[in-house]
C-alpha cells in the first residue's frame, strides 16, 4: 500500500491542529556553587526536603539541606554538566524508583535504570524511595522462618521472615558469602531477593552476579548496584531504592528478602554528603543522624499482619568491622537497630571454620519463635554442647589426664563443630540439617574420627536422598515424637555401619 | 553565596533609606548603570583591582555617578565598595535594587522570550497571562530567540513559565518514548 505526501500533510495537520499546548510554570533557582556531587542553589523558597531538582542537560538532584539563604543538593549524574549561574527547576516530586516483577532478574543502578544490558524495564509502577516505616497495627510477630540453608545459622541463630538480623565481622570473612547462600537456598521457596551492594568492586558484583546466574538465583532476584566509582549520593540512595523495591513484593502478600552489603559503606558515603553540605560532624566525623539513617532504612523491614496480606520483608544488613572490633560507632548502632547479629569471627576463620561463626557472640532475638519445631527439638542440646565445648576446650591440652566426662564433651564438641562446617554455595534442606545435628547429639559421630567425620556426613545426605524422601518430608512437619526418633536412629546405625 | 549575602545587605541598606519620590529616578540609575556594566565588563575587573592606585580608581568611579540622577547616593556606594575590595559584586547588588524597587512597587521584571517578533495585542494577552500568574504588574523585557520555534518563555527570577512550541514538543517526544517502552 502506497500512501500519499498529501495524505501524510493533511494527517499531521489534524494532528497539530488538535494538539493542545500547556504552559509549564516551575519555581526556579540559580545554582551558585557545584562541585563533588553537591549543588547549593539560591532561590527555591518553598522546595521540599527530598524533592527532586531538574538541572540543565536533563541531570536530576535531590534537596537534602534547606537553609535560610540556599538548598544543599546531591546530585544523581554527572555534575560536570552544570554550571555556576544555571538554573534549576523544582520538580514537585518526591524520588521514585520503577518495581514490579519486571525488576526480577535485572542488574539496576540507584535509580532503578538497567546496567544489564537486556533492555529496557517494562513497567508500569514507580514507588518513593523513601517511605515512613509502617506503623504497629500494620504488623505481627515474626512467626515464619527463613530458611538460609546454613546449619551454623538454621540451628543456633534462625532467621524469622521480617526479621532484620546483621551479618557482622571483617574483611574476608565470609559475610558476602553468608548472603549468597541465603539467596541461592531460596530456589525453591516463594521468596524474592534483593541484593544492594554499595560502595563495592564492580569485578566483584559481577562475579556475584554471574554464581546467582549460573545457580538459577537470578530469575528471583534484584541486583541494586552503586559501585564504588558511582557517586556517594548514589551510594547513599541505593539502599532506600532496593527497599522500596522490596517493599512492592512485601506490600503484594509476597515474602521478599534484602540484603544490603555493605552499610558501613553507606555510612562512610552519607558522611562524605554530609560534610560537602557542612553539617556539623560528630563521633567519627559522621553526621548526628547517622543513627537514623540506618533505623530508618531497617525499620521499614516487617511482617505484616494478616488483614494486609501477611507478605514480609526480611532485612539482612552487613557491617565491615575493623580487626574484630565490635564496640565502633556503626557497628553498636546497627547492632542496636537488629534483632540480632551472626557474628564472623577471623580467628575461626583462619582455623578452618567456615562459616566462621562465633556462637557466643551471635544471636537472634526474635528467629526462635520461627523457628520449625522439628529443628528446635534438637537444637536445645547443640548450644548447651557447644558452650560447654567452648569452655572445656582450654583443658584439652592435657589429653588422657581429664576425665572421662570432660573427654567426652571434648569429643561431642570436636565433632559437634565438624557437622556445622559448610561449603559454599551448597546451602542444605532443613530436614537434613535436622538429621545431621540429631545424629552428633545422640553420640553417633562420637566413635568416628574426626577426618571422617565428612565421609558419614556425605553418606548420610546419599542414603537419605535415595531411599527416604518421603520420611525426610515428614519429617520436618512437627517436633520430633519418639516414633521418628527411633527411625531416625536406624537410619544412623544403617550410615555408620557402611564405615 | 556569600556575594548575595553581602550585596543583599547593600541594597537593603539603599532601600531602607529611600523617599517614595526617588524610588523611579534611582530605578533609571540602575537600569542605566546595568546597561553599562554589560556593555563593559572590564571596567568592574578595572575598578576593583588592586594593581592600580586607589584615588585613580575612585576618580574613575566618581566620573561614572556624574551622568546619574542620584550622584551622591552611587559616589558613597561605589567608593565603600572599592575601599572595601567589593566592587566586583556591583551588578549583584544593583540586581537586588531593582528586585526590591520592583516589588516595593508593586511589580515585577520579566525576560520574555519569544521566537519572532508579536503584535501589540498579542504581547498585551501574554501580559495580562503573566500578570494574573504572578499576581503582580508585569515589566516585560523582551527577546527574540527562534529557537523555541513559537509560543513564549517568561522567566523572573524564581518562577520559569514556559509555554513554548519547543517546550511542548519535547514534552511530546517523552509521551511517545515512554508509550514505546
Amino acid at each position: 500500500m502506497k500512501i500519499q505526501p498529501d495524505e501524510i500533510s493533511s494527517i499531521l495537520r489534524d494532528k497539530i491542529k488538535g494538539l493542545k499546548f500547556d504552559i509549564d510554570i516551575s519555581e526556579t533557582g540559580k545554582v551558585v556553587q557545584v562541585g563533588d556531587g553537591i549543588a547549593r542553589i539560591y532561590g527555591m523558597d518553598n522546595v521540599m526536603a527530598g524533592e527532586m531538582i531538574e538541572f540543565p542537560g536533563g541531570v536530576m538532584g535531590m534537596a537534602l539541606n534547606l537553609e535560610e539563604d540556599n538548598v544543599g543538593c546531591i546530585i544523581f549524574g554527572e555534575t560536570r554538566k552544570i554550571k555556576e549561574g544555571d538554573i534549576a527547576k523544582r520538580t514537585k516530586n518526591i524520588l521514585q524508583v520503577p518495581v514490579g516483577d519486571a525488576m526480577l532478574g535485572r542488574v539496576v543502578n540507584a535509580l532503578g535504570e538497567p546496567l544489564d544490558g537486556k533492555g529496557e524495564i517494562k513497567t508500569e509502577a514507580y514507588m518513593p524511595v523513601e517511605r515512613k516505616a509502617l506503623g504497629v497495627v500494620e504488623r505481627q510477630p515474626v512467626k515464619e522462618p527463613l530458611q538460609t540453608g546454613l546449619k551454623a545459622i538454621d540451628s543456633m541463630i534462625p532467621i524469622g521472615r521480617g526479621q532484620r538480623e546483621l551479618i557482622i565481622g571483617d574483611r574476608q570473612t565470609g559475610k558476602t558469602a553468608i548472603a549468597v547462600d541465603t539467596i541461592l537456598n531460596q530456589k525453591e521457596t516463594d521468596v524474592i531477593c534483593i541484593y544492594v551492594a554499595i560502595g563495592q568492586k564492580k569485578s566483584s558484583v559481577a562475579k556475584m552476579v554471574n554464581t546467582l546466574e549460573a545457580n538459577g538465583a537470578m530469575e528471583y532476584t534484584i541486583v541494586v548496584v552503586a559501585s564504588a566509582a558511582e557517586s556517594a549520593s548514589l551510594q547513599y540512595l541505593s539502599p532506600y531504592s532496593g527497599c522500596t523495591m522490596g517493599e512492592f513484593f512485601r506490600d503484594n502478600g509476597k515474602h521478599a528478602l534484602i540484603i544490603y552489603d555493605d552499610l558501613s559503606k553507606h555510612a562512610v558515603s552519607y558522611r562524605e554528603l554530609s560534610l560537602l553540605l557542612r553539617r556539623p560532624p560528630g563521633r567519627e566525623a559522621y553526621p548526628g543522624d547517622v543513627f537514623y539513617l540506618h533505623s530508618r532504612l531497617l525499620e521499614r523491614a516487617s511482617k505484616l499482619n494478616d488483614e494486609l496480606g501477611g507478605g514480609s520483608l526480611t532485612a539482612l544488613p552487613i557491617i565491615e568491622t575493623q580487626a574484630d572490633d565490635l564496640t565502633a560507632y556503626i557497628p553498636t548502632n546497627v547492632i542496636s537497630i537488629t534483632d540480632g547479629q551472626i557474628f564472623l569471627s577471623n580467628r575461626l576463620f583462619h582455623s578452618g571454620i567456615r562459616p566462621a561463626i562465633n556462637a557466643g557472640l551471635s544471636v537472634s532475638r526474635v528467629g526462635g519463635s520461627a523457628q520449625l519445631k522439628s529443628m528446635k527439638s534438637v537444637t536445645g542440646q547443640l548450644r548447651v554442647a557447644l558452650a560447654q565445648y567452648a569452655e572445656l576446650e582450654a583443658f584439652s591440652k592435657f589429653g588422657s589426664d581429664l576425665d572421662k566426662a570432660t573427654q567426652a564433651q571434648l569429643t561431642r564438641g570436636r565433632r559437634l563443630i565438624e557437622i556445622l562446617k559448610q561449603s559454599q554455595y551448597s546451602p542444605l534442606s532443613v530436614a537434613k540439617q535436622t538429621f545431621i545435628i540429631f545424629m552428633a547429639n545422640e553420640g553417633y559421630l562420637d566413635e568416628v574420627e574426626i577426618d571422617n567425620v565428612l565421609k558419614v556426613e556425605e553418606e548420610l545426605y546419599s542414603t537419605l536422598d535415595s531411599e527416604y524422601k518421603e520420611f525426610m518430608e515428614g519429617m520436618i512437619k512437627d517436633k520430633l515424637n519418639d516414633e521418628t526418633k527411633e527411625a531416625m536412629q536406624k537410619i544412623c546405625e544403617k550410615v555408620l555401619a557402611k564405615f | 553565596m556569600k556575594d548575595i549575602l553581602v550585596a543583599q545587605r547593600y541594597s537593603k541598606a539603599i532601600m531602607s533609606d529611600l523617599k517614595e519620590n526617588e524610588i523611579n529616578s534611582i530605578l533609571a540609575d540602575v537600569e542605566l548603570m546595568s546597561r553599562s556594566i554589560q556593555k563593559e565588563p572590564k571596567l568592574v575587573d578595572f575598578v576593583n583591582s588592586y594593581l592600580y592606585p586607589i584615588d585613580k580608581r575612585l576618580e574613575i568611579a566618581l566620573e561614572l555617578t556624574r551622568k546619574l540622577e542620584n550622584s551622591k547616593l552611587w559616589e558613597n556606594l561605589f567608593s565603600i565598595l572599592i575601599k572595601k575590595h567589593r566592587f566586583n559584586i556591583i551588578s549583584v547588588i544593583l540586581k537586588d535594587l531593582e528586585n526590591k524597587i520592583f516589588s516595593e512597587k508593586k511589580q515585577i521584571k520579566v525576560k520574555l522570550v519569544v521566537a519572532h517578533e508579536l503584535p501589540k495585542d498579542v504581547l498585551d494577552s501574554i501580559s495580562n497571562k503573566l500578570k494574573e500568574i504572578l499576581e503582580k504588574d508585569v515589566v516585560l523585557n523582551i527577546n527574540i530567540e527562534p529557537e523555541i520555534l513559537g509560543g513564549f518563555v517568561a522567566t523572573t527570577d524564581s518562577l520559569l513559565i514556559d509555554g513554548s512550541i519547543k517546550n511542548n514538543l519535547v514534552k511530546l517526544l517523552k509521551v511517545k518514548s515512554k508509550k514505546k517502552k
